[in-house]
């Protein structure tokens, strides 16, 4: 006989076991089952990580335009109405003033500055990370349709609870190359005054600008060596290039200074940088873009018994009805952009584009 | 000499160890009774068997009989109780699953949105960073007064800079699936000039509505900083804090969902296949095997060289362990496998040699390979061989159709067949068999002379001692 059937009537009992054995676990499971339907679980909750955000700039391409369009309004209705009163809506800083003194002027000549058109074609945008306040944004145009310069502009947001207005304009040389900055989703850091690492702080490259506008005629590296200032203030001249902006201001400055001397009189023009609202771009190659302020004081004393009159058609058109007496002073607002490049020895300061306009004329004396 | 198949012998029911198991003894009894049946001299001692067998083999085949049923009975109770007991219950367990998964797909169905709502008393209210994707992606914001107010979307950052230093609320997620939480924060020093801007015209906001009831949809990810900024009383100066009443609605769409169904599912197709199986497979297994091993034999039935192999294997006897035969077959497989010459000789060659009529068949079997008998010693059933052992002819010779046991060489090498027994001589054997077992001494008296050689002997042996 087997082993199997003896082993079967040996223990009689282990078929109910086996069965006991197979339901069991079949009811355990339906129960368990049934368990994961018995209750939808608490609310959701916000992760702790949520909101956390991530290398991102303040604002879209979409708000940025909006910016804009809101600038170019106000600018459109500025000039259409020849009426200065509403720019502050949308301008700030030396913009407004430049602004203010160009509507005024075409109010005055009925003829419009060329320099006043502001191409509505945006060829790059570069928003910042920056999540607090201040906050500003960059924004190159197009070239206009005569051909003119493209615009760098500068937009700022001084607060929360105001919005972005443009801060600084300036003309980019013709032929110049600008920096290249983070893609806009990312968003652009901005610098500040004292950043290190390049050939100089943006306050000094500021500082060393003005120094080479003061000495207007030192355009090249012979002229500053043979010059009589001092080794400290060659330094600074040197570490600037020579641009267009002083090329016509030297060439502006000459021609003044023969027409003067001419009636025995003088004339100087001191440029004085505004430090204090220097703005800074962190190129992604590393240099820094500057963007500054410099207010610059032309008097012009003509010989004795002479009067001294005013220079161009927008300094007449600002002087009015003016009494014009042997000493005019005409207040001018600069603004220039730099590119201060990383620290080397052969780098140097490059301006990049600068826009002036007077905004003040006086008889003094 | 011819082939004499020896009969499976009863196996008298006082060989019964206390194990259960039949007596090794007995056994060996009963392999010396067919080694003196297989001899020429066993005609005349399986008749005298044969005589004295019916008396005492009753009882143990009643027995036989008997565990028979039972086994019977057993494996019949076995399947009811798959087929009647465990499948059902498997299949109802299959069926409750699959109900629950139908109503977790329907009636249970997480509703597509979620909405939410809590009224707003202060002037400003800022919903927490991940309160917007708190429900997927998707979020809508509804805003009813009975006044003009603003609600607007814009980074966390700025949002909180408007806000900055006022006395607003913050909505901070879910209080339950239909009330928002909230809570109040009180004013403190405000930083930053107040500008003339209007809420709607600020700059810092991606979108803003204004009216009555405003609505304003998003859609961000899950780390968005979005956050929704709510003006209640925007015509007021921007120095004011006086909030007006109003209610934030938040709907939230899912653009996820958990699939519970599908765990249900899984578990309903895994009880129902385990119901199937219950019901089909395991409640046939001894069937299935005898069937499978019935079926086996009768195929092979019909070939005289397996039979040929089945004869020589079943040397031990029918109603010995299974093992007893198996250094046989794997003499046999090693044999068929590197095709080596048969064993010639041996103990247990001798009993399964042919008769004399037919040639030695030994060099006829040697160095031809022959299939293997595949036996499957788990699945023995020493009962039911037992009760065939005890029903069939005495020796299972391959039926020949001429009937009679000739030598016949069918080119192949099959061994001759031989003349069986006579069942006279089978129940004489049988009758002596078990008076060998039992220990009558008068049976050995009236069975006079049988039997092979070797019991000759013994058999002489006894006689003479009695004589004397």
């Amino acid at each position: 006989m087997s082993a199997l059937t003896i082993s079967h009537r040996q223990t009689p009992g282990r078929p109910s076991r086996r069965r006991a054995g197979r339901i069991l676990p079949a009811v355990l499971s339906c129960l368990l089952l049934s368990g994961l339907l018995t209750g939808c679980g608490s609310v959701p909750q916000p992760s702790a990580q949520a909101g956390q955000q991530q290398s991102q700039a303040s604002l879209t391409a979409a708000q940025a335009r909006r910016i804009e369009k809101a600038v170019h309004r106000v600018l459109d209705a500025a000039d259409g109405s020849k009426d200065p009163s509403g720019l502050s809506e949308r301008l700030s800083g030396p913009e407004l003033e430049i602004r203010t003194s160009q509507v005024n002027v075409l109010k005055s000549t009925n003829k419009a500055d060329a320099r006043m058109i502001l191409p509505t074609g945006i060829r790059q945008q570069v928003l910042t990370q920056t999540s607090g306040w201040p906050r500003n944004m960059l924004a190159i145009t197009s070239t206009t349709s005569d051909q003119q310069s493209e615009r760098l502009l500068v937009f700022n947001q001084a607060s929360a609870r105001t919005n972005y207005k443009l801060w600084g304009l300036v003309r980019l040389f013709s032929g110049v190359t600008m920096p290249s900055f983070a893609v806009s989703e990312q968003g652009t850091k901005e610098g500040t005054a004292a950043d290190s690492g390049l050939v100089s702080t943006p306050r000094q490259a500021v500082i060393d600008y003005a120094a080479a506008l003061n000495n207007i005629q030192l355009t090249s590296a012979d002229k500053v060596n043979a010059s009589s200032l001092s080794s400290a203030d060659k330094a600074r001249i040197l570490r600037v290039t020579t641009d267009q902006f002083r090329t016509e201001l030297a060439d502006l400055d000459s021609s003044v200074s023969k027409g003067v001397a001419a009636n025995e009189g003088t004339q100087k023009q001191v440029f004085t940088p505004d430090l204090d609202s220097i703005k800074v771009f962190r190129s992604s190659k590393g240099g820094d873009l500057v963007v500054a302020r410099l207010d610059s004081t032309w008097t012009r004393t003509a010989g004795d018994g002479r009067l001294s009159q005013p220079a161009s058609d927008a300094e007449k058109a600002l002087f009015g009805d003016g009494k014009a007496t042997s000493t005019m002073r005409v207040q001018y607002v600069n603004v220039v952009a730099l590119y201060v490049p990383p620290a080397s020895k052969t780098a140097k300061i490059q301006a990049l584009g600068a826009e002036r306009q007077p905004v003040k004329v006086e008889a003094v004396g | 000499m011819d082939k004499k198949k020896t009969p499976a012998p009863a196996v008298p029911a006082d060989s019964v160890t206390a194990d259960g198991m039949p007596d090794s003894d007995a056994r060996a009894d009963s392999v010396a009774g067919n080694d003196s049946v297989a001899g020429t001299d066993s005609v005349s001692g399986v008749g005298t068997a044969a005589d004295a067998a019916p008396t005492d083999g009753a009882p143990a085949a009643s027995r036989t009989e008997r565990r028979r049923r039972a086994h019977a009975g057993q494996v019949r109770s076995r399947s009811r109780i798959m087929r009647f007991v465990v499948s059902p219950i498997l299949l109802a367990a299959a069926l409750v699953c699959a109900v629950f998964a139908v109503l977790t797909m329907t009636v249970w169905k997480p509703a597509p949105t979620v909405t939410a709502s809590a009224a707003i008393s202060t002037r400003y209210a800022v919903t927490d960073p991940g309160v917007l994707v708190l429900i997927g992606r998707q979020a809508g914001a509804e805003l009813t007064s009975d006044h003009r107010v603003c609600v607007a979307l814009a980074t966390s950052q700025d949002a909180s800079g408007w806000v900055s230093g006022r006395r607003h609320t913050r909505v901070t997620g879910l209080s339950s699936w239909t009330e928002l939480s909230t809570r109040t924060l009180t004013a403190t020093s405000v930083t930053g000039a107040g500008g003339p801007v209007a809420f709607k015209d600020s700059d810092l906001w991606r979108k803003v509505s204004c009216g009555t009831s405003v609505s304003l949809r998003t859609t961000a990810s899950a780390s968005s900083p979005l956050v929704l900024i709510i003006d209640t009383n925007p015509a007021a100066p921007a120095s004011s804090t006086a909030g007006r009443p109003a209610r934030l609605s938040l709907t939230w769409t899912r653009t996820h969902t958990t699939d519970t169904a599908l765990p249900l599912w899984l578990c309903a197709g895994l009880l129902l296949l385990a119901a199937l199986l219950c019901f089909f497979i395991f409640s046939l297994s001894d069937r299935r095997r005898r069937k499978a091993r019935e079926r086996v034999e009768g195929e092979t039935r019909g070939d005289p060289e397996l039979e040929h192999e089945r004869e020589q294997d079943n040397v031990a006897g029918a109603d010995a362990p299974r093992w007893a035969n198996d250094h046989l077959r794997s003499h046999r497989r090693r044999d068929s496998r590197h095709r080596h010459s048969r064993r010639h000789g041996g103990i247990f060659s001798s009993r399964a040699k042919p008769s004399a009529a037919g040639s030695s068949s030994s060099d006829k079997d040697g160095g031809k390979a022959h299939s293997p008998v595949i036996e499957e010693p788990g699945r023995a059933n020493m009962v039911a061989r037992l009760q065939e052992t005890q029903t069939m002819a005495p020796i299972s010779a391959p039926i020949r159709s001429d009937g009679v046991g000739s030598e016949i060489d069918n080119g192949e090498g099959r061994p001759p067949s031989y003349t069986p027994p006579s069942n006279e001589e089978v129940q004489d054997y049988l009758r002596r068999l078990a008076q060998e077992r039992l220990g009558a001494d008068e049976t050995l008296a009236d069975g006079g002379q049988t039997a092979d050689a070797d019991d000759t002997h013994t058999d002489d042996t006894h006689k003479t001692e009695e004589d004397e």
